[in-house]
């Protein structure tokens, strides 16, 4: 089988359009991280998270309003994969065991035929929280810096470096709009923890890793064909790996689609974070990162 | 085909070590399935029959993190603010303090050292002032001469001991509680991890990893003080609930705050009132006004009592007050020996102490000169039992009564004969998951990762025919290397380091996408299969090691930076690329090259 055989697509001539669609996205998450705030999930901002399995289906608004009272101040109750399994996260800051003991006795009273168990928790002081934060927030930082650095040695040329940082700024911020902005839509959490700072590295890795390999055929392609217009030689490049950068994509998306549906409750914020990256990371090796590089040159060759 | 023989060498010895590495993984799940089927009673035996080589297995197997196994996760912060004070003794000073507390401050915020940041402060507001003022050691030649300098070397070297004390007794709690292979670590310069696995009780060990087991013996005040702190401190909210018109007006009245939550009619008069459980707070929080302190004698302290000593009609447990001396005659130091038994009158658990000489010398002292009067138990600042001295005891025994139950009492023994904590630990983090969630995430770990190869191995096969199957071939040996390489290195498998390993499969036929599509270029081209795998395989590297590497430094820095769980995914990326390159490589060119030996022989790449 055969796809992309000898594709002859114009990447360089439509970025344009890609750059505008690339910005609409841009500027929306922009603007629902400024005006929501990045929805932090425990690990970043402290607090108490209990996933009680009951025996039967329950309520969660019911549960909500039962615990309201006694933990002083809402609770966010969630479904934790299945019915019967709730998430419970409260900010009280009480003793872990006299907390759990509050949640506990509610159930019972709330659901005297219906018994719970916790099986998970997960409790971060606001300290710890903050030492996360400042960690997760190092590695982007670092992950970034050690990236441009490579790529510049690697090709001793700061446009490529720029070409793929830029890419990968936009398909993490992006990524991050949508986790912002739909997370209370979703079935499942889609807060910002330490999971989603490793699937965004990976994101990152992952990105690179179809960027680097286009960027690979242009520098072979340059030498090749020394007297082609270097938009043109580009574009030949984009086409040249257009093959293997889908088929990876593709074999990757699967991976973690099957990731996403079996991998259980635990990951599905991490898978999703995970396939999101890879759609937009593959866009934006081909629409984003090359196009740079080819823009940054006519400036510096104008220059 | 030249230097082929040293790849398929390689080829073989990494599969010979990988084998090697994951054999007793494999021996281990087979023979747990062998004793599930066994019937009930011959588990038993043929578990004591081969305890020694079922515990080897075991160890050497590869080891699940708490998040498959189920277990606890605590990570427990020393408390260095008090530990410095503490270590300044009575030297200490509201100055030393007050820099103390404002150090603590400022190194939260520049997440810088503690200790450095306190000498800072104590030198800029003290230019010519010397912290030896406060600190001394003989052992350590610290002296009233000794430096600032100097001095700050010592308090980390100190703390640095202090914490390492601290890891040792909960080591020594740990194993007294029997939790099978826990893991126990430091992190960073005050904070120690704690892994246990397969803990169910996790209010049990909360208690025993934080206890600092504190054991005090104070005189308890003369009932006329207690009377009269009680007198004056009641008039005070009496006066301020009248004074409070606004307050008055809305209520219809006005209410002292102190006595709606703590009823001061008490019939043992050692005792200041008592209060429900949900409101000790709130009477702490109106007894601790500097302003009602100051209305207490100076010597005496209120301490609530450690258990509730009776039952509302509501089901509500009431708690005493009680009023104790502020100094403290003994302390657990001198224990010796402690054991569970049980009082006779009340057959209630208890736990009896012996001192060692020089205790039961002052204890004899102590009770003898408090004939009649009451000696208050205190541990970790509650009040256990408050007994009245009957005779003078001069066998330097004691007990602790008022326990609520045999494995409280079992509980503080441990704690008590494991030694006291050098400074109070604090749970700043605490993971717990269940047995049963963690079965459910290996399930959903191994369904993902065999779903996942299925899916890939066929696309593979589908799109490049031939080709795709030996990309497949190197894909199965891939996962028995990551294996290996995690087993070898005794590395845990997590959650997230399965998903690793699945995002692996997706990504570890990309070497050989790249081979492949390069190949099929080179085809195109006119050349004949020979040559187009050759140009194939060597045009192809560059981008594949540009790709690989740039991916693995991803996997370094998450390590570096990651915490339990996210370093396991990064172990299997960082792994996955190791052992991909070299499965999509190495293997798949020496399958091709034998495929080809023939000129005539044909291999479709699709």
């Amino acid at each position: 089988m055969r796809w992309f055989e000898t594709p002859n697509f114009d990447f360089i001539k439509v970025h344009n359009y890609a750059y505008i669609f690339s910005g609409i996205l841009i500027v929306l998450s922009i603007i629902g991280i400024f005006t929501k705030g990045l929805q932090y999930g425990i690990d970043f901002k402290g607090g108490k998270e209990f996933v009680l399995e009951f025996e039967k289906p329950v309520n969660v608004t019911d549960i909500r309003s039962q615990l309201s009272g006694p933990l002083e101040g809402t609770p966010s109750v969630k479904l934790f994969g299945s019915p019967r399994d709730i998430l419970i996260r409260t900010d009280n800051p009480g003793d872990i065991t006299e907390v759990q003991n509050t949640i506990m006795s509610n159930m019972e009273e709330l659901y005297s035929d219906n018994s719970a168990n916790v099986i998970k928790t997960d409790i971060v002081g606001p300290r710890f929280a903050e030492d996360l934060k400042e960690g997760a927030l190092n590695a982007i930082i670092f992950a970034l810096i050690v990236v441009f650095i490579y790529i510049l040695i690697r090709f001793k040329d700061w446009t490529f470096s720029a070409g793929a940082v830029t890419a990968l700024f936009h398909d993490v911020l992006i990524v991050l709009g949508v986790f912002t902005i739909f997370g209370d839509l979703m079935p499942f959490s889609m807060q910002i923890d330490q999971s989603i700072i490793a699937a965004f590295l990976t994101i990152v890795g992952y990105s690179l890793n179809d960027t680097v390999v286009v960027f690979d055929r242009v520098r072979e392609n340059n030498l090749l064909y020394k007297t082609m217009d270097y938009g043109e030689m580009v574009n030949k490049s984009l086409n040249d790996t257009l093959s293997r950068t889908v088929i990876t994509s593709l074999t990757t998306l699967f991976v973690v689609t099957v990731l996403f549906i079996f991998g259980g409750e635990v990951l599905k914020g991490f898978s999703f974070a995970l396939m999101l990256g890879i759609i937009i990371g593959t866009y934006s090796s081909l629409f984003v990162a090359t196009p740079t590089v080819v823009e940054l040159q006519s400036r510096k060759e104008n220059a | 085909m030249k230097g082929n023989g040293t790849k398929i060498g390689f080829i073989v010895a990494f599969l010979a070590i990988s084998i090697y590495y994951l054999w007793p993984t494999l021996a281990n799940v087979l023979e747990q399935n062998y004793i599930d089927d066994l019937p009930q009673a011959e588990r038993v035996e043929y578990r004591q029959e081969n305890t020694q080589r079922l515990q080897d297995l075991r160890q050497n197997s590869l080891s699940l993190g708490l998040d498959l196994q189920g277990g606890m996760h605590v990570t427990l912060e020393v408390g260095t603010a008090q530990f410095l004070r503490e270590l300044a003794g009575e030297n200490a000073d509201t100055t030393l303090v007050n820099v103390i507390e404002d150090a603590k401050q400022t190194a939260l915020q520049n997440d810088t050292d503690f200790i450095d940041e306190m000498v800072n402060e104590f030198e800029q507001r003290y230019p010519d002032g010397r912290l030896s003022r406060y600190y001394r050691s003989d052992a350590e030649n610290i002296t009233r001469r000794s430096s600032n300098q100097e001095i700050q070397e010592y308090l980390k070297k100190q703390r640095d001991s202090a914490v390492d004390r601290a890891m040792e007794i909960i080591r020594t709690r740990v194993d007294r509680y029997g939790v099978t292979e826990p893991g126990i670590f430091k992190q960073g310069n005050n904070r120690v991890v704690v892994e246990l696995p397969g803990v169910a009780n996790k209010e049990r060990v909360r208690n025993l990893l934080k206890g600092t087991a504190r054991l005090e013996f104070r005189l308890v005040a003369q009932p006329d003080e207690i009377s009269n702190a009680k007198d004056r401190i009641l008039s005070y909210y009496n006066n301020q609930a009248s004074s409070d018109t606004t307050d008055s007006v809305q209520q219809g009245g006005a209410q002292n705050p102190l006595t709606q939550v703590l009823s001061t009619r008490t019939r043992n008069p050692y005792v200041f009132g008592y209060a429900s459980g949900r409101d000790t707070a709130k009477v702490n929080e109106l007894l601790d006004r500097p302003e009602v302190q100051n209305l207490l004698p100076r010597n005496v302290v209120l301490m609530w009592g450690a258990n509730a000593f009776q039952e509302t009609q509501q089901g509500g447990e009431m708690f005493r007050l009680i009023g104790v001396r502020s100094e403290v005659e003994l302390t657990g130091e001198v224990i010796e020996e402690a054991s569970v038994n049980f009082d006779r009158a009340t057959n209630q658990p208890r736990v009896s102490m012996n001192m060692n000489a020089e205790g039961a010398r002052r204890w004899a002292r102590i009770t003898g000169a408090n004939i009649g009067k009451p000696i208050a138990i205190v541990l970790d600042g509650y009040v256990y039992s408050f007994p009245n001295v009957e005779t003078k005891i001069s066998n330097g025994r004691s007990s602790i009564s008022g326990l609520e139950s045999v494995t409280e009492a079992e509980d503080l023994v441990n704690i008590l004969l494991s030694g006291a904590l050098p400074a109070p630990l604090q749970i700043i983090e605490e993971r717990t998951v269940g047995a049963t969630l963690g079965e459910q995430s290996i399930q959903a770990g191994f369904y993902s990762t065999l779903i996942g190869l299925l899916i890939v191995a066929i696309f593979m096969i589908v799109y490049y025919r031939s080709g795709g199957a030996i990309a497949d071939l190197a894909l199965i040996l891939n996962i028995v290397f990551i294996l290996g390489i995690l087993a070898a290195f005794k590395a845990t498998l997590t959650l997230p380091g399965i998903a690793g390993i699945v995002l692996t499969i997706g990504m570890a036929v990309d070497a050989n996408v790249l081979i492949f599509d390069r190949i099929r270029e080179e085809a195109r081209s006119g050349k004949t299969l020979r040559a187009s795998i050759e140009g194939g395989y060597s045009n192809a590297m560059s981008a594949i090691m540009d790709a690989n590497v740039t991916t693995f430094f991803v996997g370094v820095i998450l390590y570096s930076f990651g915490v339990g769980p996210i370093k396991g995914f990064a172990v299997t990326l960082m792994a996955g690329i190791v052992s991909s390159l070299f499965s999509a490589i190495v293997i798949t060119r020496v399958v091709v090259d034998y495929l080809t030996r023939d000129k005539s022989a044909d291999v479709s790449f699709g």
